[in-house]
């Protein structure tokens, strides 16, 4: 078991720390707020860790002061883009990642540039990112069983009925942006300790594939699917190449697109919905047979 | 460089610019559907076009035509596996909206790394010989043949699809269709039909713009469709999804700006030009320049 944990380690550590991506495109599609601006928080948040660290301040105090210039941003984010809905609302959000993008290699000497910021001395455990993720879930979880959850439910399902039922989508909407932007910065903090840098690849289109992927696939109704996401994308590529098979390690990548293709098709609510939808196939024949 | 070059070079990425934005533009405005296959879709029949190049010599016409045949065809197999199914499966179109979203992520990833395998990640180009470049002096400019060749491809292309759209009856089904995907099968629209049609020729666009580009550039990788990709989305907000004019104008803007930013020795910036764009147009006219809202919007 211990050996299995060591050599597990780094990717249970990728899991924990790209979770937390996840979990920010999660909150924010499943409050009906198609925004991806949790990956531009993640840079931000990488960015703000690094930068503090390198000039000798405390990695606790470079936390919170990632996660709350995220907050800011995400809060005046969230002023600008509140006419916006659906896929301009996405494309926006991805504008903004980009000009995170944009300014970070432009940033000179603070940003270190098109090279990214080397050398961050934060070093971070598992224990400790159990323990941050899992405050992180234990939060999500209480948020979606609350009346928190049940009013973004009405919110994203019909915003005019939500308004008849006096719900205040407007800050609904707004603290969606900013818990997003919050946990993205999070995410990118902790991802810069544990790699020791902060690269212009963060704030990155691919990264935004990935987050978004890794939130389809598990499902964005809940924060399990996003975690089921997470490790499973980051599992794929080292899942499909152990196969085994002969040649198949060659393709992998296209079968990893076929698998999101598929999902994305036929599990509309991700691999979760579809876990929920067997058990429940399950407990109703059980109930039947049950009853005479 | 001198000033009236620059000029040549914005028009022509202008020109790549509108053929490639015009397919995305169709796509999300007539059947909500957010491509993001469609750069890799814009190289896969680029690779087709050059391979049939280098393995039998045929005039560049049939290149082009097979490059757009490439084009529409993976655009149909789209349509077919991914998103048909998901227009049947999934009534909610917030729901149906996104699955499309991560079912293009899904099949674009397919194709680019199936076009990635078969060039080994390298950079390819039409064999020497395949095209065969002229440099004509024009009075005021010079101009290769391949860049009037784009240019006037991409006005003559341009019109068409707006006279298709805005004048015929298919469009006028297609414009149904962007209006209520619910409605026009009751006034008679074959709604499976229309939607293949307008995949295929968003793919036949995707393909012109491919195998045109990967001449004037003498050569592409997968990246390059990235690249466009995210400048072509910033082309179609600042249009308006679904305008033809708007997506023409916006396209030949933007290759200025960009062209414009870069000889002031700016590069590194070049990127934010289309993103600031996006945000102000998102802001003050969220219709896009051009959009005319939803009702006519194809």
């Amino acid at each position: 078991m211990l050996h299995f944990l060591a050599s597990w380690e780094v990717f249970f550590q990728t899991v924990l720390v790209n979770a937390l991506l996840a979990f920010s495109v999660q909150i924010a599609l499943r409050a009906g707020v198609f925004s991806l601006a949790g990956v531009g928080c993640w840079a931000i948040g990488a960015y703000t860790l690094s930068i503090l660290n390198l000039r000798g301040v405390n990695t606790l105090v470079a936390i919170v002061a990632a996660v709350a210039i995220a907050c800011v941003v995400s809060y005046l984010l969230s002023l600008v883009l509140v006419r916006l809905r659906g896929l301009y609302l996405g494309m926006a959000t991805v504008a903004f990642n980009q000009m995170v993008g944009v300014a970070i290699i432009n940033g000179g000497e603070l940003t270190g540039g098109e090279m990214g910021l080397y050398g961050v001395n934060a070093p971070v455990t598992t224990l400790q990112l159990v323990i941050v993720v899992g405050v992180v879930c234990l939060m999500l979880w209480a948020m979606e069983r609350g009346v928190l959850g049940r009013a973004y439910n009405i919110v994203r399902d019909d915003e005019s009925l939500a308004e008849s039922l006096a719900i205040d989508t407007g800050s609904l909407r707004r603290f969606a942006f900013v818990l997003s932007g919050a946990i993205g910065a999070l995410g990118g903090a902790l991802n810069a300790m544990l790699l020791g840098i902060a690269s212009p690849t963060d704030a990155d289109f691919p990264v935004i594939v990935i987050a978004l992927t890794m939130v389809i696939v598990g499902g964005f109704h809940s924060w399990r699917g996003a975690l089921i996401g997470a490790a499973l994308i980051l599992w794929l590529p080292i899942g499909i190449q152990s196969f085994g098979i002969r040649g198949m390690h060659e393709w992998w990548s296209v079968v990893y697109g076929a698998l999101i293709l598929g999902i994305a098709v036929y599990f509309p609510k991700g691999l979760l919905g579809g876990l929920q939808k067997l058990r429940s196939l399950v407990d109703r024949r059980a109930v039947r047979e049950a009853t005479p | 460089m001198l000033a009236e070059q620059l000029l040549v070079n914005a028009a022509v990425l202008g020109a790549v610019l509108t053929l490639f934005a015009l397919g995305l533009s169709l796509t999300w405005g007539a059947l909500d559907v957010l491509n993001l296959a469609h750069g890799a879709i814009f190289v896969a029949s680029a690779w087709v076009a050059t391979r049939l190049a280098n393995s039998v010599e045929v005039p560049f016409v049939a290149l082009l035509v097979a490059g757009m045949a490439a084009g529409a065809l993976l655009a149909v197999v789209a349509e077919l596996i991914a998103f048909r199914p998901i227009r049947r499966l999934i009534s909610n179109k917030r729901q149906a909206e996104l699955s499309m979203v991560a079912a293009t992520v899904g099949f674009g990833f397919v194709i680019d790394n199936l076009v990635g395998r078969a060039t080994s990640h390298q950079v390819f180009s039409f064999p020497i010989g395949a095209f065969e470049f002229r440099q004509y002096d024009l009075g005021v400019f010079k101009a290769f043949n391949i860049e009037i060749i784009i240019f006037a491809t991409a006005i003559i292309g341009a019109l068409l699809l707006n006279y298709w759209i805005m004048r015929t009856r298919q469009g006028m089904a297609i414009r149904a269709i962007a209006f209520s995907p619910r409605i026009a099968p009751l006034l008679g629209v074959k709604v499976d039909n229309m939607a293949a049609l307008t995949m295929a020729v968003s793919g036949a666009l995707a393909g012109l713009s491919g195998s045109l580009m990967v001449v004037w550039t003498s050569g592409m990788d997968i990246s390059t469709g990235h690249s466009l990709l995210l400048r072509a989305f910033a082309i179609v907000v600042l249009g308006g999804v679904g305008s033809v004019k708007g997506c023409v104008l916006a396209a030949f803007l933007l290759a200025a700006v960009e062209t414009g930013i870069v000889a002031a020795g700016y590069g590194s910036m070049r990127d934010a030009a289309a993103f600031s764009l996006i945000i102000l147009v998102l802001l003050f006219r969220p219709q896009g320049l051009f959009g005319t809202g939803r009702a006519m919007r194809a």
